[in-house]
């Protein structure tokens, strides 16, 4: 009696679980029968702060920010200082990344979501708040820049084709100090930003999308930036906008160079463009001071262009060091890996659509 | 990461897999920022918006690398803005386009500077930041995602100029927060939605979005007859939807997780409450 007892406390207990798998399942709680995720952190940008002796990278799958030591040598995954990753972190969609050696700081903007900047310390690690935040742009903020000897901070901003200038300290909703924007700047779908205070100037790699930006699509992306924080408080506007005439064409990648003080719909004081350049889809600029080069990483022919600096990669795990004066077909000096050697990339990156080819059986993912 | 290019990836690929093919390069004039894709089976051919540049792009069913566009939509008189995304109609030949306050409808085989045929916009139409298109070209409807009023409006495939919606789903009883991406069952008369909560592209929960389903003839505060929904399914913020229906499949891309779920459209239906 005592056993049938046993067994039938214990034939609930098995059973529970079951049922409420079942009950879940009904209700719509299914699993997926597949998933195509990548597991592993995707680097998107990367700074060296070589006094510090650290490396930090941006990672846009598992929205991280990371730091490395400079000179680590392993082949294995490399094991980092710090991961700044979280709720708390508001560390999103991150893109951009620039180290601060003197105040031993980590500047990072996020592209979407909330596509703000955030600022940790260097030793900060684990789900802790930014020591800073600033508002540059409700969405789509790519590049930063820190110029130190002006103790000013650059921003570029994508889909309205933007650099804002503030000051060092800025945090929270404050204005930039300087606005480059306008269709004399030469500012196309801009990424990369590097500021030379030495030389009074402002680089910034350019894709080639381009559209007139006006004030409505900053309202817009306003709208679109609250959306996406659940904050959003609608009212639809009056005057509501009609369809205009479209400004969209394709120009040629570039790099453009402003004035350091450059604003408004200023031209920039030189442009790097044309099939001889081998722009491509240019990501990250780094002007070497030193020497007089400019660095570009030509993301679209996976290579990394030296120009001399007064002249008119993608979908990894991994960051790689490369001699300053490499050229040509060279290996790189040092790889810092984040998964092991050979792991595939889906490289799904904030995707938004979807579709099928049932001729070939296959599932077409845009970024 | 983000790249802009099209991943092109086996119907069976699970885990941390390449793609079997992918579109990038100069060439293609891809741009980031594209949020819906469509295949045209009828002609072999990939469709994609690229807004940052304010166009749309047709590539063959199989291109790979650094492909040029076969066919470009751009100039002023397309009045394309803020174009990232778009729904194709094959049985009709027609390119649909939301641009936040208007939708655009362009001939399939459009290149160049041309004109929309057909545009729907105007305050009768209620659109505002309009996000997430689908058309049935069988019962000849357009459904678009709203913000104001939050919800699903509901257009005649063949609605021109200020026009009032011919059904607006919306209400508290519908879940919806903001609708991202939808599919068509035109044989069932059906219209799935993606449907994002309130604020999870910060907070990353699980199980507050899911994709629900409604008939295309459900009109004001009605519930999702079905829903994909819950810590099981691993959605948090979904985009997309694609139907397979020769293995009765069905795919969603989620922005959060950077991924995309295959899910059995048998398990679906078994929970259809309507």
């Amino acid at each position: 009696m005592r056993i049938r007892k046993f067994l039938v406390v214990l034939l609930l207990l098995l059973s529970g679980p079951a049922v409420l798998l079942l009950f879940s399942q009904l209700s719509g709680d299914v699993s997926p029968l597949r998933q195509v995720r990548d597991r592993f952190p995707v680097f998107a940008d990367v700074a060296v702060d070589p006094e510090s002796n650290i490396v930090a990278v941006t990672d846009e799958n598992l929205f991280s920010l990371r730091t490395y030591d400079r000179d680590l040598v392993s082949n294995d995954v490399a094991d980092p200082r710090t991961v700044i990753t979280g709720n708390r972190t508001r560390v999103d969609f991150v893109c951009g990344v620039a180290l601060d050696p003197v105040n031993k700081e980590i500047y990072t903007v996020n592209n979407d979501t909330a596509a703000d900047m955030l600022v940790f310390k260097y030793d900060a690690s684990g789900n802790v708040p930014a020591s800073r935040t600033l508002r540059p742009a409700p969405v789509s903020t790519w590049g930063v820049a820190l110029d130190l000897k002006n103790n000013e901070l650059a921003v570029t901003i994508e889909q309205i084709n933007k650099i804002s200038i503030y000051r060092r300290l800025a945090e929270g909703e404050e204005k930039p100090l300087r606005v480059i924007q306008g269709p004399d700047t030469g500012l196309a779908d801009p990424h990369g930003i590097f500021v030379d205070a030495e030389n009074n100037e402002i680089f910034v790699a350019n894709h080639d999308s381009y559209h007139q930006a006006e004030a409505s699509q900053d309202e817009s992306t306003d709208v679109q930036g609250q959306l996406a924080r659940g904050i959003a408080t609608l009212s639809v506007p009056q005057n509501r906008l009609q369809p205009r005439s479209s400004s969209g064409k394709f120009v040629e990648p570039s790099i453009t160079v402003h004035s350091r003080t450059a604003q408004s719909n200023a031209s920039p004081v030189r442009v790097i463009h044309g099939p001889k350049t081998e722009l491509s889809l240019p990501m990250k600029v780094f002007v070497d001071t030193a020497h007089n080069e400019l660095f570009v990483a030509n993301s679209g022919n996976n290579s990394i262009l030296v120009f001399s600096r007064t002249a008119t990669s993608p979908e990894e795990h991994s960051a790689m060091v490369f001699r300053r004066t490499a050229q040509g077909n060279a290996a790189p000096l040092r790889i810092v890996r984040g998964a092991p050697d050979g792991t595939p990339a889906p490289g799904i990156g904030n995707p938004g659509g979807i579709a099928y080819d049932p001729m070939r059986e296959q599932i077409l993912v845009p970024n | 990461m983000a790249n802009p290019r099209i991943a092109i990836f086996a119907r069976l690929a699970n885990g941390n897999v390449a793609p079997a093919r992918v579109i990038e390069g100069p060439h293609t004039r891809l741009s980031r920022t594209s949020h819906a894709i469509a295949y045209d089976e009828k002609n072999d051919e990939i469709l994609i918006p690229n807004p940052l540049a304010e166009a749309i792009l047709v590539y063959r069913g199989n291109a790979s690398g650094d492909a040029a566009p076969i066919r470009t939509i751009q100039g002023p008189r397309t009045l394309l803005q803020e174009n990232d995304e778009l729904a194709l109609d094959n049985v009709h030949d027609e390119i649909i386009v939301p641009t936040r306050q208007a939708i655009l409808v362009f001939s399939r085989s459009a290149n160049g500077n041309l004109a929309p045929l057909r545009v729907i916009a105007g305050p009768k139409t209620q659109m505002f930041r309009a996000r997430g298109i689908a058309v049935d070209p069988v019962n000849n409807i357009i459904a678009v995602g709203n913000a104001n009023p939050q919800g699903i409006l509901i257009f005649n495939r063949t609605d021109e100029g200020d026009v009032a919606p011919r059904s607006i789903i919306t209400g508290p009883r519908t879940g919806i927060y903001a609708t991202k991406g939808f599919a068509v069952l035109p044989e069932r008369k059906e219209l799935i939605a993606t449907v994002e909560a309130r604020g999870v592209q910060v907070t990353r929960n699980l199980g507050e979005s899911f994709v629900g389903i409604w008939n295309n003839t459900d009109n004001g505060d009605v519930p999702p007859k079905a829903t994909i929904k819950g810590n099981t399914t691993m959605l948090i913020a979904p985009r997309g939807a694609a139907l397979d229906s020769q293995h009765q499949e069905i795919f969603i891309i989620d922005k959060v997780q950077n991924a995309f779920f295959t899910y059995s459209w048998q398990k679906i239906l078994q929970n259809m409450q309507r």
